[in-house]
């Protein structure tokens, strides 16, 4: 029997007791989005895909913060008397119907003026009446919905879009004049005879006025960049690059003014073309990757302060050492701050990287970055946010790195390369010139250059590279830059973080071991545990609460590092260490983490085990990961007893580390062999900074990553070794790459020292060997991507 | 031989006009999300039955 399916969601439907016009959801939140909006006649968001709803989360308060006029103006693109504008980020947008459903969102909320969607962003604009209907009223309405908007605090990332803008009017203009410029060139390829000298010098000179808006406007970031390098004498890519053009540009007006050629113009531009587009799409593809997130976007914009009895929202920037603020359940602390009020749970994972919620008492001081899990607390504000201990760290992150310069292999082989070619064709130079042959002197200079430069080293490695950094992309690998490949491919150690990078964060898995309880048994553990504080209490109530009722407790004792005694009903319930409930079986579980033993009635039952939960198939990727490198384990946490990572890691595993413990061990082991650092959170971040490479590891692309230079999907994880391989398989394409444009420019010296290089020689060695190299770089890369990870 | 001169300029001028419109087009966004115009060409036939009705 095939099971029935939400009509909304598409989940499967547990109880038959939803449903509207012999439809079936699965829950009543479904049911009402259905009904919503087939009577506000949107029937078409069904029609389009194939149950494309969510079910919808409401989440009390969540939109609180958008009572306070300060923080909606901080949203607002633009705000008058009758319209607002506003983009809001709607990470569920995900098919066409999504968009029907949003662009007609006027027809259910009278206010909403437009809806714009831009479905690759994830955003919507919308404009709205404010008279009429509020933000918070629509940020409730997509929630109910299902489109719950996350909203992002405006910063420096109004401005990509107009980079792009810019960056594709500069290919527009390189594609423009490279098109005609050809077009002006073609008699000169077919030299053809008819065509006069006067047309011919005409052409010529069309083509040295069409290049000029190529060299100076879509050309000069390769200017600039090479400027910013050698300025701190380093030679980066694009300083090659630049040395080719000036001197292909040189060498064509030379030739034209002095009527003794026709130039390289056609070569020039259709290299800016190509170079300006690759790197277009390369950038495209971090669009939606910001690597440098600003600390303030992990906050909430607002809290609640108490004044004189009285509950106000504020925001955090407005928070004053000495208010009282209130934090609620899975709501982030934004300031370091004290408790007032009685004893709470919160989960450090963030900043410290223990993976289970520790307890604070009355008067005890927390960090900002701390999450409240369940009971709210009251706490007094100690520092201001930019103050806090989180904000230190993070801004030791940001200074940490100076200029991320280019000392790859690669670059300082085309280091070294264009020190050859310059070493090469200032020989030549000399040599025709004491010879008495100033034109030859020039002549052999420049030839050596342009034939040797732009195709060489300046094209085999970027587009290795470039095409190699898409592929990861694909995979779930965001890589930085692309010489991040090369870094990679060199690794020797890798150090993995515990918390959230092997272990899955915020996840545990709880089994029980022992004599069968039965529903009731399990409601009264589950009264027991509920009203308790304590991690493990949360975490088992939080198994239990599906499965089991709540029932009335009579009498409810917690006795500290011992376990909760209660009376439920007329059982008396029992449920703690071993020693408390005075179980008599030695625990000989395969493995390690927490238990927590049962008894009720004074009858041992049996114990709850739970440990962290590690990513499927770690163990099998760590033993190929072990293969190559050495691999480390660092945890924040307390030790770890199973035996499993025992068995991986042997003795390399520390524990108790604090961020600043962490980065120590890394810059040791990075100063003896290339490091590659693997973790999550605030807490890795020095680290991952002293490494060589640094690797966070990511379930959720929202949250933010300082001083990363790989961004991990989480689900890709397992693929990590396949990764450091087809690192190493690129490198070695470039190697190929490079060999073979050597072997090019070779021959190409020894035409161009001897003076034999014709415009027809030039404009088939020129092409043949950009194109060879390139189609080298990337069908390589590609196929030893479809080797390694298809 | 001289009808070159008005060819030149005529295909430059084309030309000319080709970066006009890819500039225009930059400027009112067309390059900003190429997968939502593609679907919300379907939905406006609809929608104008639905107001005629």
């Amino acid at each position: 029997m095939t099971p029935v399916l939400c009509f909304h969601c598409g989940d499967v439907v547990k109880d038959n007791s939803f449903v509207a016009e012999s439809k079936s959801f699965c829950c009543i939140g479904c049911e009402n989005v259905y009904v919503l909006l087939t009577q506000s006649g949107l029937n078409n968001y069904y029609s389009l895909e194939k149950n494309p709803g969510f079910s919808p989360l409401l989440k009390e308060d969540a939109f609180a913060f958008l009572d306070l006029p300060a923080a909606v103006d901080k949203l607002l693109d633009f705000k008058s008397e009758e319209i607002e504008k506003v983009r809001l980020v709607l990470p569920k947008i995900h098919c066409s119907s999504c968009i029907y459903l949003l662009e007609n969102l006027s027809k259910i909320k009278e206010g909403v003026l437009t809806v714009h969607v831009n479905y690759s962003l994830k955003e919507a604009s919308v404009t709205y009446d404010p008279s009429k209907v509020s933000l918070k009223e629509m940020a409730l309405l997509l929630t109910k919905i299902g489109y719950e908007p996350t909203f992002k605090r405006k910063s420096a990332d109004a401005t990509p879009n107009n980079k792009y803008k810019k960056q594709l009017w500069k290919i527009g203009v390189a594609g423009f004049c490279f098109g005609n410029i050809m077009l002006l060139s073609f008699p000169e390829y077919l030299a053809i005879s008819e065509i006069s000298e006067n047309f011919k010098l005409l052409f010529r000179y069309l083509n040295m006025l069409l290049i000029i808006p190529v060299l100076f406007y879509s050309g000069t970031e390769y200017f600039v960049n090479s400027i910013n390098a050698l300025k701190i004498r380093k030679i980066s890519i694009d300083v090659p690059l630049a040395i080719g053009i000036v001197a292909l540009f040189g060498r064509s007006i030379y030739e034209v003014l002095s009527a003794t050629g026709s130039g390289y113009f056609d070569t020039l531009a259709g290299l800016i073309f190509l170079l300006l587009t690759g790197r277009y799409f390369q950038n495209k593809v971090f669009d939606e990757f910001s690597f440098e997130r600003e600390l303030y976007s992990y906050f909430p914009l607002s809290v609640v302060k108490k004044h004189n009895h009285n509950e106000q929202r504020v925001l955090i920037e407005d928070l004053q050492p000495g208010d009282h603020i209130t934090i609620k359940n899975e709501e982030i602390i934004p300031c370091d701050a004290q408790l007032i009020s009685e004893s709470i749970t919160a989960d450090l994972s963030f900043i410290t990287g223990e993976a289970l919620p520790k307890v604070f008492a009355r008067g005890s001081r927390i960090y900002a970055g701390s999450k409240v899990v369940g009971k709210p607390g009251e706490f007094m504000v100690l520092q201001k946010t930019d103050k806090s201990y989180l904000a230190r760290l993070w801004d030791e992150v940001k200074s940490s790195g100076g200029v991320d310069v280019l000392e790859s292999l690669t670059g300082s082989l085309s280091g070294y390369f264009t020190t050859l070619v310059l070493l090469v064709g200032t020989a030549a130079f000399s040599f025709y010139y004491f010879n008495d042959n100033v034109s030859g002197a020039f002549n052999a200079l420049t030839a050596v250059l342009l034939i040797t430069c732009p195709c060489a080293s300046a094209l085999s490695a970027p587009m290795a590279l470039g095409n190699a950094i898409r592929l990861l992309a694909r995979k779930g690998f965001y890589l930085k830059n692309a010489f991040v490949v090369e870094k990679i491919a060199r690794i020797k150690n890798v150090v993995l973080d515990k918390t959230g990078t092997i272990t899955v964060a915020e996840k545990v898995e709880v089994s029980y071991h022992g004599e069968t309880l039965n529903q009731k048994e399990e409601s009264f553990i589950f009264s027991a545990v509920n009203s308790s504080n304590h991690p493990l209490s949360r975490i088992l109530s939080e198994k239990l609460k599906s499965t089991s009722d709540l029932l009335l407790v009579d009498f409810y004792e917690e006795l500290k590092g011992s376990g909760i005694k209660a009376l439920v009903g007329d059982a008396e319930v029992k449920v703690g260490s071993a020693k408390f409930t005075s179980a008599e079986i030695e625990t000989k579980v395969d493995g390690y983490g927490s238990w927590v033993h049962v008894m009720i009635n004074k009858k041992y039952k049996g114990y709850y085990f739970i440990e962290s939960k590690y990513r499927d198939g770690l163990w099998e990727m760590l033993n190929a990961l072990k293969r190559n490198s050495n691999i480390y384990l660092l945890s924040g946490d307390h030790r770890d007893e199973n035996p499993k990572l025992e068995e991986v890691f042997g003795s390399h595993m520390v524990f108790n580390q604090s961020p600043a413990d962490k980065k120590y061990f890394v810059q040791s082991l990075h100063n003896s062999a290339p490091t590659m650092m693997v973790g999550d959170g605030v807490n890795d971040g020095v680290a991952l900074k002293v490494s060589d490479v640094g690797i966070a590891v990511s379930d959720n692309v929202n949250s933010f990553y300082p001083s990363a230079q790989v961004i991990l999907d989480g689900k890709m994880f397992n693929e990590l070794p396949q990764m450091l391989l087809y690192s190493k398989r690129v490198l070695r394409v470039i190697y190929v790459c490079l060999s073979l444009s050597f072997l090019y420019n070779i021959v190409g010296m020894y035409f161009a020292c001897s003076l034999q290089v014709t415009p027809l020689f030039a404009a088939v060695l020129m092409p043949i060997s950009s194109i060879t190299v390139v189609s080298l770089a990337v069908g390589g890369t590609y196929l030893a991507y479809r080797r390694i990870f298809l | 031989m001289s009808v070159l001169i008005i060819l030149i300029l005529l295909s430059l001028s084309i030309a000319a006009l080709f970066v006009g419109f890819y500039y225009w087009a930059i400027k009112t966004d067309q390059f900003e999300d190429d997968y939502t115009p593609s679907v919300r060409i379907l939905f406006d036939d609809e929608l104008i039955k639905k107001q005629s009705e």
